[in-house]
């Protein structure tokens, strides 16, 4: 009988002591090791988002986002956490974003324990002189209106989103692409879902209708309505009627993603006007969407010409003579892509809002 | 103890004579899943002498106390507590090395040398004893890593601790960091050793 309360007591008194010891030391390295992980979390964050100056954590639907500001405290970024299964390990991927979540900024492979040398160089690669970190750096403004794919053997082509495959790691490579499409499809439903006011939104179709809130652009008295997670500006006269209702959109122009803010009228079947807020067109060609010095209509014929203009059929572009009546714009000669880009936008765009406010007011 | 070995042959047999990799071919798992770089195979060796000196201490203290028949229940306690001790102080002040290492520091309980050795002879044997022949064994477990680890390196990626060694025109021999790698490289290392101790018995 003693014999067996020495056992008992032998063991359990180690495991108390055991059990003791370990709870210390716990308590001495949390600290360290969650101070590390933020750290990481932390530099990784500011080389995915580069532009921001402040990076704001928050979890919708239980994903976690950050939200990169700029030094006005605008929006300029969002990054999110992409996880998934490579060849043999978990891969953990930070992808940093532009605000309207079209184009990748950059990415950071966090965690990976993928074969040595052959997988392992979707993070590094030492063998290869010139860039060890060549893998991830493709992804680097990355534009993702249409997933990413891969390629292998041959050169990749950006424009189209896609990126060259590591020989000999190919099924790790295409965990990477995989992944990263995956949770930005899920991601962009998300933030579209949940655009508050005061956070920014995402393509809502095909990537070329979106809501982005620009107070300075809007009037003071303009109210902010959000219907499906689109936002739209509204203007009222002083009895209350609805006189304007404007919203932005953006698209992809011939080197740049273009930006505007439409001005409707309450039916939706007229354009009151149209302001270009972003593009980064071939100077004196495309740029002459905004500002054309040469032309004896004055600087901004192209955009002043969406001024009324019914929008009851689809707005087309023609080289010469338009007829107004036809919702037909002239296009600039030399920039033709560009015009083009922007009745795109306008087509896609006032098409969606459209069919959302007007569903909404109905009921 | 049928008759004592001096202190100093205490410490050298376990880097050669005993030494627990090559001639007990002890602890094999870490060494061959761990050691595709220098490093890895030396911070594995590192996290093993701390533990197995720790250990060893503690065991050959509480020798007399411990009942025959809770030996080793008791054994795995110490030394998973020790292990669990390196592992957040290689997480806290090394996060790199512990990232490289991955679960092959929590393995570290149920590798066959630790406790081999506090069966074998910590339990039985005064503390500076055990210590010493902690250390031994251990230091020679981290040298043997360290050498496999080191050749996996050179030929897998051409370099030792990360520093180049090979020419730029050397290609990678890819299969020496992968699985096979160290199994060739191991058994290479058993080979040779064995064939020096052939020739010193002649």
């Amino acid at each position: 009988m003693t014999k067996s309360y020495r056992l008992i007591l032998v063991l359990t008194m180690t495991a108390i002591l055991s059990g003791l010891l370990l709870s210390f030391l716990n308590l001495h390295t949390k600290p360290l090791i969650e101070a590390h992980q933020n750290n990481v979390l932390k530099s990784a964050l500011s080389s995915v988002l580069p532009n921001s100056v402040k990076t704001e954590e928050k979890m919708i639907e239980n994903q976690q986002f950050y939200f990169g500001y700029d030094k006005q405290n605008r929006m300029n970024g969002i990054a999110f956490l992409a996880e998934g299964n490579g060849f043999q390990s978990k891969l953990r991927i930070l992808v940093g974003m532009d605000e309207t979540l079209t184009q990748i900024v950059k990415i950071k492979i966090l965690e990976q324990k993928e074969t040595p040398g052959l997988g392992t160089k979707i993070e590094t690669d030492p063998s290869s002189k010139s860039d060890s970190e060549w893998f991830p750096n493709q992804f680097d403004n990355l534009n993702v209106q249409q997933s990413i794919s891969y390629v292998k053997n041959q050169e990749a082509d950006k424009s189209n989103g896609e990126i060259m495959a590591i020989t000999g790691a190919t099924i790790s490579s295409k965990a990477v692409v995989d992944i990263i499409n995956a949770t930005l499809n899920k991601n962009r439903e998300i933030i579209r879902r949940n655009t508050d006011l005061t956070a920014v939104s995402c393509p809502a179709v095909a990537g070329v209708s979106e809501n982005v809130i620009i107070p300075n652009l809007i009037a003071e008295d303009s109210e902010i309505i959000v219907i499906e997670g689109k936002s739209y500006y509204i203007n009222r006269d002083n009895s209350g009627k609805v006189t304007r209702v404007a919203f932005t959109a953006s698209g992809v122009g011939f080197q740049s993603r273009i930006k505007v803010l439409v001005c409707m009228n309450p039916d939706f079947s007229e354009i009151q006007s149209l302001r270009i807020l972003e593009q980064n067109e071939t100077p004196g060609c495309g740029t002459r969407i905004i500002k054309d010095i040469k032309n004896e209509m004055g600087q901004e014929w192209f955009i002043k010409q969406f001024n009324g203009l019914k929008v009851t059929q689809p707005v087309t572009c023609v080289e010469k003579s338009p007829k107004k009546s036809n919702g037909e714009v002239q296009a600039i000669s030399g920039a033709t892509v560009s015009s083009e880009t922007i009745v795109d936008i306008l087509n896609n765009s006032i098409r969606n809002y459209r069919y959302s406010y007007l569903k909404q007011k109905a009921n | 103890m049928a008759k004592k070995i001096t202190l100093s042959r205490e410490f050298l047999k376990g880097l050669w004579d005993e030494n627990p990799v090559l001639r007990m071919l002890l602890g094999l798992c870490p060494a061959l899943a761990v050691t595709n770089s220098a490093i890895n195979g030396l911070s594995m060796g590192l996290a093993v002498i701390f533990t197995l000196v720790m250990s060893s201490a503690i065991i050959s203290l509480a020798r007399n106390i411990i009942p025959k028949e809770v030996r080793i229940p008791t054994f795995i306690i110490v030394i998973a507590t020790f292990v669990t001790i390196a592992d957040k102080m290689l997480a806290a002040y090394f996060p790199d090395i512990s990232k490289a290492l991955g679960p092959f520091v929590p393995l570290i309980v149920v590798n066959c040398i630790i406790l081999g050795r506090q069966e074998a002879f910590a339990s039985k044997n005064s503390v500076s004893r055990a210590v010493i022949d902690a250390f031994g064994m251990s230091i020679g477990f981290t040298i043997t890593l360290t050498i496999l680890g080191s050749v996996r390196e050179l030929l897998g990626v051409g370099t030792i601790f990360a520093v180049q060694i090979m020419p730029d025109s050397f290609e990678p021999w890819m299969v020496m960091v992968l699985q096979p790698g160290a199994f060739l490289t191991l058994g290479l290392m058993i080979g040779i050793s064995n064939w020096l101790n052939a020739k010193r018995a002649k």
